[in-house]
């Protein structure tokens, strides 16, 4: 083993060029792997962008269906229900990153002081496990609670108060609703990676300060929080390129599709599939999320920019 | 050093892998630049095999057999039988037209992007289905068939008789492109309802009832804890299952013919008096309690509930073997009929096959289709599977099967819900459709009245803007209208009139005018 090692760094110290690359060529060729893919994967489908400028058509093909300029994106703006999808969209979203970053750090600190290992596995795989559920189950499983005729949160308030209310028309309740579904099951998702970082702090520190007479939640306020600094600002940046998406099953399955909930759960993504349901065009999807990923890409550069502004470590580029 | 030789080989090997499928990836967009030469090479080819064809259109028997792919649609049937089914159908087709069969299942929400998919990527593809949810127009402005005209002059005199009356529907352009399933298309709305529970309750169904008498018979159902029917969370136009309407769109987004065999005017059927009334009607019926209190968000389906007694009658198109498909060992089914039947495009495009762009054969694909129209028992075969196999003739019938009592009976033998192969008056009819299956089918359609727009198909292809919008739009304002739980139908309907008018309906049906005018005057 020693040996091998010597043998390494006279390598790379003293021999040519040739040889160094030599030495260096399976790491060349791993590092080559994940480049293709991330060409074929990412790079390549860009070409593909011209189909939201087209009108695209099977037997002609991508390159050559015939131009039409920007009329693909027309019928994102013809309803006067753009302003609603948009607004939706944006809201939730801006919102949930903000609740899920705060929810999701809390989360993640409580976790980590549970000290008895078995104990601290179990409740992170509880907190994931809704996170791998279908959108469909769930929105069964809110049913269950909601149903008009038999869910038990109907059932109780009709107890209770006398009054049966109509979740699955009345949209003044949705926006918590909703929110409340995407944080439970998003949950264990969103503090994996606050976690991960909580981990790699020393013990160190804690030790000094709890020496000094540091409280547990000085400790947090003083030393957790900012050593997470760097991974909740990269999160924030790159959630914020996601804002103009929106999780399809979570807006379409869980209100039970009820048009009456239309002005709280209609989302840029709902609004396309309904839109395109039965026309089955092309281009016209593809001039959806053309404009979701150019929002997306102004919004990520904007906060990166900010984030540099403040704290020039933390921004991602 | 030997581990890390055998690591660098490994990781060449493995690079090189890569590579290869990244070639093969790139390729696609060069294959789908190759495919429309090739497109263009199968018509050259089969314009030459045609001219040949012309002297002699016999059947050369020295060459190898070819294998012809066609699909059947379906909702995901095991088909355990299939292989049973091509065995059968190749003795009757190699011995006629040296050809094979290679039987595709397809489930139906897959037939626009497989047949798409199938004729950009080279796939192996014949005898194509189009309609049902992938309509003769789209597949003709996607590039996906071939034109049969010559095809059919030449090689389809069955196929060609069989179809003429529906000639006209077949065409788009005034070119040939697809074979339709129903030779014989009249047909109209009607209501499906439990006979059992209409004699017991003394409820008289007859054909074209008033919303009146239906309004009566659920005040009946009510005191016996049975619901009239369930409208669910639908954006479709229910109304067009109780009227002769001529529908442009699945809902009548384009427009509608409501007089359709006096009159060439287009309306926008959401701005009638008519479709007012019956969004009331339902209104009245829900607020009765006709109608069951959750049915938004229940998704159990009107045909489950109906199957369990829960609802008494559900809407459906009226054909003279509709009721087949509604038929239930737990009770009696009765069907009547809402409105005159009717001759339409809508009926005749319903489900039909053409031949495959790319396909390598289409002298063969048209050799095929030809016997499937002449050949009563191969129509049969593509229709039902194997007899014994996987249905029986019920003892003391002509013509009546049933797939009782067989392992298909619970469809996993061989079973197609959508595909409707062949002549309707050569094959055989399922119980209960009776014998005289055949004269009703020939009377119904005699008596039929045609629409004045039979013929024409609506060219939406300038309007995808607008088309996206309404379709939209009904999505969210028919449904509650439907199942009549709006608090204010007139203002529900101003609303939903509004909202369309914004997303250019009355445009389109303008447009739609314009084509089916200059159609007319052709």
């Amino acid at each position: 083993m020693s040996d091998k090692r010597n043998k390494k760094s006279d390598g790379t110290n003293k021999k040519s060029f040739g040889a160094a690359f030599l030495h260096w060529l399976p790491f060349y060729l791993m590092g080559a792997l994940g480049l293709i893919y991330i060409f074929i994967n990412n790079y390549m489908p860009l070409a593909g962008l011209q189909i939201a400028f087209k009108n695209f058509n099977f037997a002609k093909g991508m390159w050559d269906s015939p131009w039409i300029g920007f009329k693909n994106f027309e019928f994102l703006f013809k309803s006067k229900d753009a302003f609603v999808m948009v607004r939706n969209t944006l809201l939730y979203n801006i919102a949930w990153i903000f609740i899920g970053m705060v929810i999701g750090v809390g989360a993640a600190i409580l976790l980590n002081e549970v000290q008895n290992a078995v104990a601290k596995k179990f409740y992170q795989t509880a907190i994931l496990l809704p996170y791998l559920m279908s959108m469909v189950v769930i929105a069964y499983l809110v049913y269950a609670y909601l149903s008009p005729s038999s869910g038990l949160f109907t059932k109780a308030i009709e107890r209770l108060t006398g009054n049966t209310i109509q979740f699955y028309q009345e949209p003044k309740y949705w926006p918590f609703i909703l929110t409340f579904v995407h944080e439970w099951r998003g949950i264990g998702f969103g503090m994996i990676l606050y976690l991960s970082s909580l981990l790699g702090i020393d013990p160190g520190y804690y030790e000094a300060a709890s020496l000094d007479g540091a409280t547990k939640w000085q400790q947090i306020r003083l030393i957790t929080i900012p050593l997470l600094k760097p991974t909740i600002l990269m999160l924030l940046i790159l959630n914020l390129g996601q804002v103009f998406r929106s999780d399809f099953g979570l807006f379409y399955q869980v209100p039970m599709m009820q048009s009456p909930l239309f002005p709280v759960t209609q989302t840029i993504d709902t609004y396309v599939y309904r839109a395109l349901m039965q026309l089955n065009n092309v281009g016209m999807s593809a001039a959806a999320s053309f404009i979701q990923s150019v929002v997306g890409f102004i919004f990520i550069v904007t906060a990166n920019k900010i984030v540099a502004k403040l704290d020039e470590n933390s921004a991602l580029f | 050093m030997k581990k890390r030789v055998i690591s660098v080989i490994l990781t060449g090997v493995l690079a090189a892998s890569v590579l290869a499928g990244c070639g093969s990836k790139t390729e696609a967009p060069a294959q789908a630049g190759a495919k429309e030469e090739a497109a263009e090479a199968a018509e050259a080819g089969e314009a030459a095999e045609t001219a040949g064809a012309a002297e002699t259109a016999v059947i050369d028997f020295d060459e190898d057999p070819y294998e012809i792919a066609i699909t059947i649609i379906g909702l995901n049937e095991s088909n355990n039988d299939l292989e049973k089914v091509e065995e059968a159908v190749n003795a009757i087709t190699l011995p006629k037209i040296n050809a094979t069969v290679d039987i595709q299942p397809l489930f139906i929400g897959d037939m626009g992007t497989t047949t798409t998919m199938g004729i950009a990527g080279g796939e192996k593809m014949d005898i194509v289905t189009v309609g049902l949810i992938y309509s003769l127009s789209n597949a003709v402005s996607d590039g996906v068939l071939l034109p049969l005209d010559d095809l059919l002059a030449e090689r389809g005199p069955a196929a060609a008789e069989v179809t003429s009356r529906v000639a006209e529907a077949q065409k788009i352009d005034g070119v040939t492109y697809a074979l339709s399933g129903y030779p014989y298309c009249a047909i109209t709305g009607g209501i499906v309802y439990n006979k059992t529970m209409a004699d017991e309750y003394g409820i008289d169904m007859h054909d074209e009832m008033t919303w009146d008498e239906l309004t009566a018979a659920g005040e009946i159902l009510k005191e016996h804890g049975v619901y009239l029917t369930k409208y669910g969370n639908s954006s479709q136009l229910n109304l067009k299952f109780e009227s002769g309407f001529d529908v442009f769109g699945g809902s009548g987004e384009y427009g509608v013919l409501m007089n359709p065999a006096d009159s060439d005017q287009i309306e926008n059927v959401f701005e009638s008096e008519l479709f007012e009334k019956f969004c009331e009607r339902n209104k009245v019926w829900f607020d009765n309690g006709y109608l069951p209190a959750d049915q938004m968000t229940d998704s159990t389906s009107v045909q489950q509930l109906f199957a369990d007694q829960k609802v008494f009658m559900t809407s459906t198109s009226y054909t003279p073997d509709q009721i087949a498909v509604w038929t239930n060992d737990k009770f009696e089914t009765g069907l009547i009929r809402m409105a005159e039947p009717l001759v339409t495009t809508g009926g005749a495009v319903e489900m039909m096959l053409g031949i495959a762009a790319t396909s390598e054969r289409p002298d063969k694909c048209m050799d095929l289709l030809n016997l499937i129209y002449e050949d009563g028992e191969l129509a049969t075969l593509l229709n039902y599977g194997v007899e014994g196999l996987d249905y029986v003739k019920v003892d003391g019938t002509e013509h009546v099967i049933t797939m009782e009592g067989t392992t298909n009976a619970d469809h996993s033998g061989y079973f197609t819900t959508f595909s409707h192969f062949g002549d309707p008056l050569k094959r055989v009819v399922v119980a209960p459709v009776t014998d005289s299956y055949y004269d009703d089918l020939k009377a119904f359609n005699d008596e039929a009245r045609t629409s004045k727009a039979f013929g024409y198909t609506f060219n939406a292809d300038q309007y995808p803007t607008e088309a996206a919008a309404i379709s939209a739009v009904l999505q969210e304002k028919l449904p509650m209208l439907n199942a009549g739980q709006v608090s204010d139908v007139h203002a529900a309907v101003e609303d939903l009139k509004a909202a369309l008018d914004q997303a250019g309906m009355n445009d389109v049906i303008a447009g739609n005018q314009a084509q089916l005018d200059a159609y007319l005057a052709k």
